[in-house]
């Protein structure tokens, strides 16, 4: 297989929203859900959210970007709507946000308060609010929400204490969503990639090479991931973290 | 008294009651000497309640949200036996008031990151300088809500759950200075768990039929012992783990 990426209708007629998706991860996700049929809403603090739209356009997609904070609850409504009221009813929120502050690794007793705020609670603030703003578009039809949880969430990580924090906080966030909204029809879950296509160059803490003998590609391999999960075939799935590393943390 | 933790100082945040107070009563009973910091004068009912039984404490007054406190804390112990095991275990005083996910405000969700998370921060920043090379202990309390998720208290879930990955992390920070970071998620018959059971008082029988031994922890006798054991010499070689002391509730791994 070459590096072309997997295209399949498994997302058509569908509206999925991408948080973070102006650039890295984010943007690579929001390729990806176009690759198998959604129209994408690509929302995010960077600014260039509109230009991952329109690149979403070049390749036959319908998208739109929306540039937001996210940093309340009233922010990821506005941002949220303003999506949807281009692409019509949203069926899934993809959170993939990360402030790249928050994977500059740096040992916990150097880290002042400003900072643990920033790399930790702002993390999961916002992870808050988008799940919230959410739930106010899918609470009477239903939908799926992803969260990106890097696996060093699993194995911990040197240096990055305050972002791990927020990461297993957001893991844990999820399944109370998936246990609370699932009579709305909502489902919530995990996606583990490796770190190092959240912040290139972060190290994972592990000792051997993946299994499948190289790391992942976001939009080739991560992404078909998520629209299994925000497809027909995830439909029974939430609460759950799915590992997409090639096989290097294996959980227990 | 004299025992496993002889000739050490623990700190235990929120020990002025439940699950808190019955670490530092295990650890005195143990040999230590517990700086008991609690916000309210029920540290001071803990630490009359360990010098009756003939052990070592002292109460100070402190807000784990507030660096200041907890570094009066430290310089505390470290005029008394020094700090040789500090132990993270306060947490909000909503921390068992059911929410929906949906509702929860952001001066609620202030409330529990404040106390959960950055009392953590705290602890660990002012308590590292204290801590003995190759031996220090660092404990934190999780809980099944920061495992699993819960119906009921979606925001304490999401700090629980938190400090494993706090912990898992620090873990790795800390280990090449030879001090351990490790974590105990307890199920305990606690003031939290009477507040919960009367809000909802079909509970505590649930519970009880998920717990293989069929009962809920008592925090000195069930709940400590794993405390004093992980900040014991046995437990050296434990670092970074997630001990559940639970009746069996919780057995994914």
């Amino acid at each position: 297989m070459g590096d072309e990426a997997a295209r399949s209708g498994l997302l058509h007629g569908r509206v999925a929203v991408v948080t973070g998706g102006g650039d890295g991860l984010g943007r690579d996700l929001a390729l990806g859900l176009a690759d198998h049929g959604a129209r994408v809403g690509v929302i995010g603090p960077s600014g260039a959210e509109a230009s991952v739209a329109d690149a979403v356009r070049r390749g036959g997609g319908t998208a739109v970007g929306v540039t937001s904070q996210l940093g309340s609850r009233a922010e990821a409504e506005q941002a949220l709507a303003e999506a949807t009221g281009a692409l019509g009813p949203l069926d899934v929120v993809v959170h993939a946000l990360v402030d790249p502050a928050a994977l500059v690794a740096a040992p916990l007793t150097e880290t002042d308060e400003t900072s643990w705020d920033a790399r930790c609670e702002a993390a999961l603030r916002t992870a808050l609010a988008c799940a919230q703003a959410s739930f106010v578009q899918l609470r009477d039809r239903g939908g799926r929400l992803v969260f990106v949880t890097p696996t060093v969430g699993l194995t911990g990580a040197a240096g990055l204490v305050p972002y791990v924090t927020a990461v297993e906080g957001i893991r844990a966030l999820v399944k109370s969503a998936a246990r609370q909204w699932g009579r709305h029809g909502i489902t919530a879950n995990c996606v583990a990639p490796p770190v190092a296509l959240v912040a290139a160059g972060a190290e994972d803490p592990g000792i051997e090479a993946p299994a499948l003998g190289r790391p992942p590609s976001t939009r080739r391999d991560v992404a078909p991931v998520v629209a299994m999960l925000a497809g027909d075939p995830g439909h029974f799935v939430t609460g759950s973290t799915v590992t997409v590393d090639g096989g290097l943390v294996m959980a227990p | 008294m004299s025992g496993p933790l002889d000739g050490r100082g623990v700190v235990v945040t929120g020990a002025g009651r439940g699950v808190g107070r019955g670490i530092a009563l295990a650890c005195a009973a143990a040999g230590a000497d517990v700086i008991v910091a609690s916000p309210g004068e029920n540290g001071a009912e803990t630490v009359a309640e360990i010098e009756q039984r003939g052990g070592s404490a002292a109460w100070v007054r402190c807000d784990v949200t507030r660096g200041d406190d907890v570094r009066a804390v430290m310089a505390a112990a470290r005029g008394r036996r020094g700090v040789h095991v500090v132990v993270h275990n306060a947490t909000s005083r909503r921390s068992s008031e059911p929410t929906r996910l949906e509702d929860l405000d952001a001066a609620a969700w202030e409330d529990h990151a404040a106390v959960s998370l950055r009392g953590a921060y705290h602890c660990a920043r002012a308590g590292l300088p204290a801590l003995p090379r190759d031996g220090g202990r660092f404990i934190l309390m999780t809980s099944p809500a920061g495992m699993e998720g819960s119906t009921m208290l979606p925001a304490y879930g999401i700090v629980k759950g938190g400090l494993r990955g706090f912990a898992k992390s620090l873990a790795r920070e800390w280990a090449p200075l030879g001090v351990t970071v490790n974590v105990v998620s307890p199920l305990a018959e606690t003031p939290a768990m009477t507040a919960a059971a009367e809000q909802d008082p079909g509970l505590r029988p649930r519970l009880a039929r998920r717990i293989p031994l069929g009962r809920m922890g008592d925090p000195e006798h069930d709940i400590a012992p794993a405390v004093v054991f992980l900040a014991g010499d046995g437990a050296r070689y434990i670092t970074g783990q997630t001990l559940v002391v639970d009746g069996g509730r919780f057995m994914l791994l």
